[in-house]
């Protein structure tokens, strides 16, 4: 029943107009665009404030699930930093175009010191809700906490290779890695969501409840940021508070004095809310609903392509009746799924089926895959021979219950059985299936839908494949930190790879690295076509299609900016 | 027995009983897959990370250590912090704030369901099978049939939506805040979780009237003239009345029960949504303590059934005493 | 006795309506009771008397109803009377007990409430003084301790004291007629005496008339003074109890005093009437009892005899009831041994 989508690795900005930006997300000299694009605020029309002076403009925005805390060096999710966001601000904003934007620094800065550092300036200017000054011994304090091992700030991967904080003077900070690493700024779009005051975390012994799970700031930011709207309460299972802060470092914005996020797991109550107009604006909702929302005249809608992929994960171990270890078999699951036929079933014809991870018109996705046919029944019937079962065999799949991900695994149970591969379906509560997921070695497949908040693309060939004690398909090198209960499993390593390898996903990992830390872009694609061609030759994942983003608002609320990786809500006006 | 120590007596039994059950909770979320900091953490999370935190949240301890450490201070009325709902909040203080809307929805819920119910179904007896009767049949087993939260679903649509009745989509306010308002936006909620109430309260009623109506003692009571309106609200009522009362007492669970989908649907941030909450996070800390909360609200559900009971049926009172 | 009738009966016809036919439970009764006397209306289960009785009281419900007939009842057709009249007369001027006092009294309230409040209701008498109307009306009835006792719950009495209590409760309003309906079948021997000997007591303390309908027709020699015997939903037989005994004229009649177990007969054997009761709802042609009379001829098949006085204060139903004499002292010529029984007494 409730859409609960809680969503990891997510930052609350969403969309991405699909064919301009892609292509300028790319890896190295990205920090060029500092200045540009950058924020809606610029562009918002004329009046500060706004609605009428007498009466208290709120908006009201639905959501499905509730926060979990408000201290930026905790958010593992999307709901949380989808509020939060408004209250803090980022260092480094993504804008709804996918670029980079100064956020709280002066502007995006490149690499110094033969690419070994960054020199991150704040502005002038900058106040705490509580109306403090904000200073560098602030934005070094916030930094080297999620940095500090002993706080296990579950965000600590997303600042990857940065070894310390230093300050330069009294308005910079620099952050010295230990290699090359020319995306940080764009992994520090979801790494460094906002500063904090010196010590406004609490000290460990101050903290009740264990480290790194609950700080000073988790249930009551009040004072602790310096966003455009301030904490004023949370009511759990009921709503978040926010009011204008009338001193917000950029002009003009925000209009509305005050939003009201209101938490509401079901779908049809957020839906007859925002009919009714007890609601303003929702961007949770069910592709089968949209199609009913577009025809209510009172009712604006929006929809851009997505950062969200639809993907089966594979569990690449050897284990008792796991067919998916075999890469053939994994390979005719691969051939045989029909993603156009999925976008039509379930989302309307909208959405981008994918070919491989990245998106299939950028130039960051491998030519070849681009010219690959995905949906190849032919084909399928092939691997299914080289594996040894020509007449199909059986696996079984997992979904999240009370989810729409039920219909699609219907739709592929129907697409794999004309080649002779029987689905079962299990469907299981969340949790369950995340554990029985990323943390055992008994299942074959699971559906999901998995979202990154990044537009750039060695994150997600990163994200989720990496790192060795967990990722999506339990792929597993030999080395000390891979826990017992592993055992390194997946293909070998690519024949013509250079140097010695235990297995495919030690080469992975390596080969990834490389292309992290190499400054010259014809090279870097070379080797991100070569590792998005390895993942699609191996089936290691199967990555459907991108879905796209909804929103729908009513009609008297105006300037909501969609993005396919970033939404800004803080221009929104309302009448 | 007098009816202060029979009391007494049951009182006393709630300790084993809430025992036993926080033992059972207890191993149900040992066992069960998944845990908090898994969840908190997220699927991809290092795992000495989510080890480090599992740790200190004690979960890396034996069972009956943790047990013990949990209910020596639950004994004295600690029950912890949220871990995920709401992190670092007292749970009492969570269950405090929710307790006076769960409550309020489930008592209106049960008076409309026994305002309707009783009469309908002594009405139902009383004109057995003509169209008042076929009338309220079939209303009583719609309102079986119906899920709660359809219904509220329906309700919602229609006078929220349709209607445009600002109150009809759900929230709520205190009634210390708004008396009116806090009883407008209960209305649907209570429409919808009390309707299967009265339906299964009409059908028992109505069931039992008509079994007392044919008993001697009616015969005997109309041949003394007695007028049919005080036979039937008076000599009949009150014995088909007695296995009414039971019947409504273990339905409270039904009501706690319909409370947690209501709650949902109409967006209503009481016990029973919190529970939701509490077990998709895996809250443990939130999701003990209103087990055993719930534990004693039923206890004293039953408890106060036996006391009305014994009140109403003569014959249990006597006997009682022997 | 010569007094004057005060309830008259006459061609009262009750019938339901079931799923297997229409039962004639009452077919065209009349009868009359007289002031201060007993009268017995005798039968089998199922003849019918119940159901006269409950007619008389319009107690009767669906699928039953009255058909035809009228109760005179002080010169007023009772069946004329709205719901509302009758409502007054019933436990006021007329009042029935019933034959099961385990169940006949309401098992949640008090027997005093329960008979204080017939008496609220057809009396002014306030609470207290129905209250004390109550006591006294226990201790008539021979409840020992009565103050004590009139809060009690009907579990906490005995089947005879219920019944005990159900009487006091009928007579609480000073009733002219009591309608006993089997009142001592549920009980003991040993009781059964005691109830009518109060009974006859009440009657004569408060001038009663009383309906005693019973099967049992030693209770009828002890206590009545009129008897009318009842078959297949017809009055078959009607004369004073020392008549009837004497010399019962109806065949069914003679059958049932031949089924009296008697101690000076020197037959170590009862003899029931051959045969059953017929369905009511599929009555035989001609006399009802024909099937199972010993005298029966080819006239009783069609003939559907009425009840017409073969003496004095006498009527039988039967084309053939003149012409015999107490079967238990003579035996006709026309009598042939085996069929009859034999039974010879003296």
């Amino acid at each position: 029943m409730a859409s609960n989508i809680t969503e990891y690795d997510i930052d609350r900005r969403q969309f991405l107009a699909l064919t301009g930006a892609l292509s300028g997300a790319s890896l190295a000299g990205c920090t060029g665009n500092s200045d540009s694009g950058g924020g809606s605020g610029t562009d918002s029309t004329g009046s500060s404030g706004g609605g009428s002076s007498d009466e208290t403009v709120r908006l009201n925005v639905a959501i499905a699930s509730e926060p979990w805390n408000f201290d930026p060096a905790l958010w593992a999710d999307t709901g949380s930093s989808a509020i939060g966001s408004l209250i803090y601000d980022e260092v480094i904003e993504l804008t709804p175009d996918s670029e980079l934007a100064p956020g709280l620094v002066k502007e995006v800065p490149k690499p110094t010191n033969d690419g070994m550092a960054f020199d991150y300036e704040l502005r002038d200017g900058l106040q705490f809700h509580n109306g403090d000054e904000v200073t560098v011994e602030d934005f070094k304090y916030s930094v080297d906490w999620i940095l500090n091992p002993d706080n296990n700030s579950p965000i600590r991967r997303r600042i990857p290779n940065v070894e310390g904080t230093e300050i330069v003077d009294d308005r910079t900070l620099r952050l010295n890695l230990t290699t090359q690493f020319s995306t940080l700024n764009w992994w520090l779009t979801r790494g460094l969501e906002g500063i904090v005051q010196k010590g406004s975390r609490g000290s460990a012994s101050e903290r009740e409840g264990p480290t790194g799970i609950a700080t000073n700031l988790t249930t009551d930011p009040s004072g602790a940021g310096t966003g455009p709207f301030e904490f004023v309460e949370w009511n759990t299972n009921e709503n978040v508070l926010l009011k204008k802060n009338e001193n917000y470092w950029k002009e003009g914005i925000p209009k509305v004095d005050e939003i009201n996020f209101q938490i509401m797991p079901e779908d049809s109550t957020r839906l007859a809310n925002l009919r009714s107009g007890t609601t303003d604006l929702t961007t949770s909702i069910p592709d089968k609903d949209f199609e009913s929302l577009k025809g209510d005249p009172s009712i604006k809608t929006g929809t851009v392509p997505g950062n969200t992929t639809e993907v089966l994960y594979l569990n690449l171990m050897e284990a008792e009746g796991n067919p998916m270890s075999n890469v053939n078999n994994r390979r005719a699951v691969q051939w045989g799924i029909d993603a156009e036929e999925i976008l039509d079933e379930i989302f309307y014809g909208r959405g981008v089926a994918q070919q491989g991870l990245w998106y299939p018109d950028s130039e960051w996705t491998s030519p070849k895959l681009k010219e690959m046919k995905m949906y190849d029944q032919e084909k399928a019937r092939r691997e299914l021979e080289k594996a040894g079962n020509p007449d199909g065999f059986t696996f079984e799949m997992l979904i999240t219950k009370g989810s729409h991900l039920k219909d699609q695994g219907v739709v592929i149970q129907n697409q794999l059985s004309k080649i002779g591969i029987d689905v079962e379906i299990t469907t299981l509560e969340k949790s369950a299936l995340f554990d029985q997921v990323y943390n055992t070695t008994d299942w074959h497949a699971a559906l999901e839908n998995w979202t990154n908040a990044v537009p750039v693309v060695t994150y997600w060939l990163s994200t989720g494949f990496v790192p060795n004690d967990r990722n999506h398909n339990n792929w597993h090198h030999a080395s000390p930190d891979l826990p017992d209960r592993y055992a390194p499993s997946g293909p070998p390593a690519p024949e013509d790879a250079e140097g010695d390898f235990s297995n495919g996903h030690d080469w992975y990992v390596q080969t990834l690295k490389k292309a992290q830390q190499t400054a010259d872009e014809q090279e870097q694609k070379e080797i991100v076509y070569r590792l998005q061609e390895y993942l699609v030759e191996n089936a290691i994942q199967i990555d459907i299609a991108y879905s796209s983003r909804l929103a729908a608002w009513s009609d008297s609320v105006s300037d909501y900016q969609m993005g396919s990786f970033a939404s800004d809500i803080r221009p929104v006006t309302k009448d | 027995m007098s009816t202060a120590r029979f009391i007494l007596k049951r009182l006393m039994l709630i300790v084993p009983v809430l025992f036993g059950v926080s033992v059972a909770v207890f191993g149900l979320l040992h066992i069960a897959p998944g845990g908090p900091a898994a969840v908190l953490l997220g699927p991809l999370q290092n795992e000495q990370i989510i080890q480090e935190v599992r740790s200190q949240l004690g979960l890396d301890k034996p069972f009956y250590v943790q047990y013990w450490l949990w209910a020596s201070s639950a004994i004295v009325g600690d029950l912890g912090t949220s871990w995920t709902v709401q992190q670092g909040t007292p749970v009492v203080d969570l269950i405090k704030s929710r307790l006076l809307l769960t409550f309020e929805l489930a008592l209106l819920a049960q008076l409309l369901a026994v305002l309707i119910g009783i009469p309908a179904g002594i009405i139902g007896a009383v004109r057995q099978n003509k169209p008042a009767d076929h009338l309220s049949r079939i209303g009583a087993l719609s309102g079986i049939s119906i899920p709660n939260f359809w219904l509220g679903i329906v309700l919602i649509m229609v006078f929220g939506v349709t209607f445009n009745f600002d109150w009809g989509t759900g929230g709520w306010i205190s009634p210390f805040e708004d008396p009116v308002a806090n009883l407008q936006h209960l209305i649907l909620p209570v429409i919808a979780l009390g309707t299967a109430r009265a339906a299964i309260i009409q059908r028992m009623t109505r069931s039992e009237m008509l079994e007392t109506m044919n008993q001697d003692y009616i015969r005997t009571a109309r041949a003394m003239g007695i007028s049919e309106r005080e036979v039937i609200l008076k000599d009949a009522t009150k014995n088909a009345l007695i296995p009414v009362v039971t019947v409504i007492g273990i339905g409270i669970g039904g009501l706690l029960n319909g409370a947690v989908l209501t709650e949902t649907v109409f967006n209503l941030p009481g016990l029973g949504k919190l529970f939701i909450t509490a077990i998709a996070r895996r809250d443990f800390e939130v999701i003990r303590a209103l087990v055993l909360f719930i534990t004693c609200v039923f206890v004293f559900a039953n408890l106060s059934v036996d006391v009305l009971y014994a009140y109403l049926n003569p014959k249990i009172r006597e006997d009682g005493g022997n | 006795m010569t007094s004057e009738p005060i309830l008259e009966v006459e061609n009262l016809v009750t019938q339901f309506h079931t799923d297997e036919g229409v039962v004639k439970a009452v077919d065209g009764n009349s009868f009359s009771l007289h002031k201060g006397e007993v009268l017995g209306i005798v039968g089998e289960s199922g003849s019918g008397k119940s159901v006269t009785a409950m007619s008389v009281m319009q107690l009767i419900d669906k699928p039953g109803y009255i058909k035809a007939g009228t109760v005179r009842y002080k010169g007023e057709d009772l069946l004329e009377k709205s719901k509302a009249e009758m409502r007054q007369i019933r436990g006021n001027d007329i009042a029935m007990m019933f034959q099961d006092p385990m169940t006949s009294l309401n098992p949640v309230y008090t027997i005093g409430s329960q008979i204080s409040r017939v008496i609220r209701k057809h009396t002014d008498a306030s609470k207290p003084e129905a209250r004390d109307r109550t006591i006294e009306l226990l201790g008539d009835v021979g409840i020992p301790e009565p103050a004590a006792r009139v809060d009690d719950y009907p579990h906490q009495f005995s089947g005879g004291m219920r019944q005990r209590v159900l009487l006091a409760m009928a007579i609480s309003c000073d009733p002219e007629i009591l309608i006993a309906d089997e009142p001592t079948t549920a009980l003991d021997v040993t009781i059964e005496a005691q109830i009518f000997e109060l009974i006859d007591r009440l009657q004569e303390k408060y001038g009663m008339s009383v309906i005693l309908i019973t099967h049992d027709l030693g209770v009828v020699a002890g206590s009545c003074d009129r008897v009318a015997v009842v078959y297949a939903g017809r009055i078959v037989e009607r004369a004073g109890v020392e008549e009837l005994f004497e010399s019962p004229r109806h065949p069914y009649t003679r059958g049932l005093m031949r089924s009296i177990p008697n101690l000076r007969s020197s037959e170590s054997r009862l003899t029931p009437i051959k045969g059953q009761i017929p369905d009511l709802t599929a009555l035989p042609s001609g006399c009802s009892f024909h099937p199972r009379c010993v005298h029966a001829t080819e006239e009783c098949t069609q003939r559907d005899p009425e009840l017409r006085a073969v003496e004095t204060n006498r009527e039988a139903a039967c084309i053939h009831a003149l012409g015999y004499s107490n079967p238990a002292t003579t035996r006709t010529a026309t009598d042939s041994a085996a069929t009859d029984g034999g039974v010879s007494n003296e």
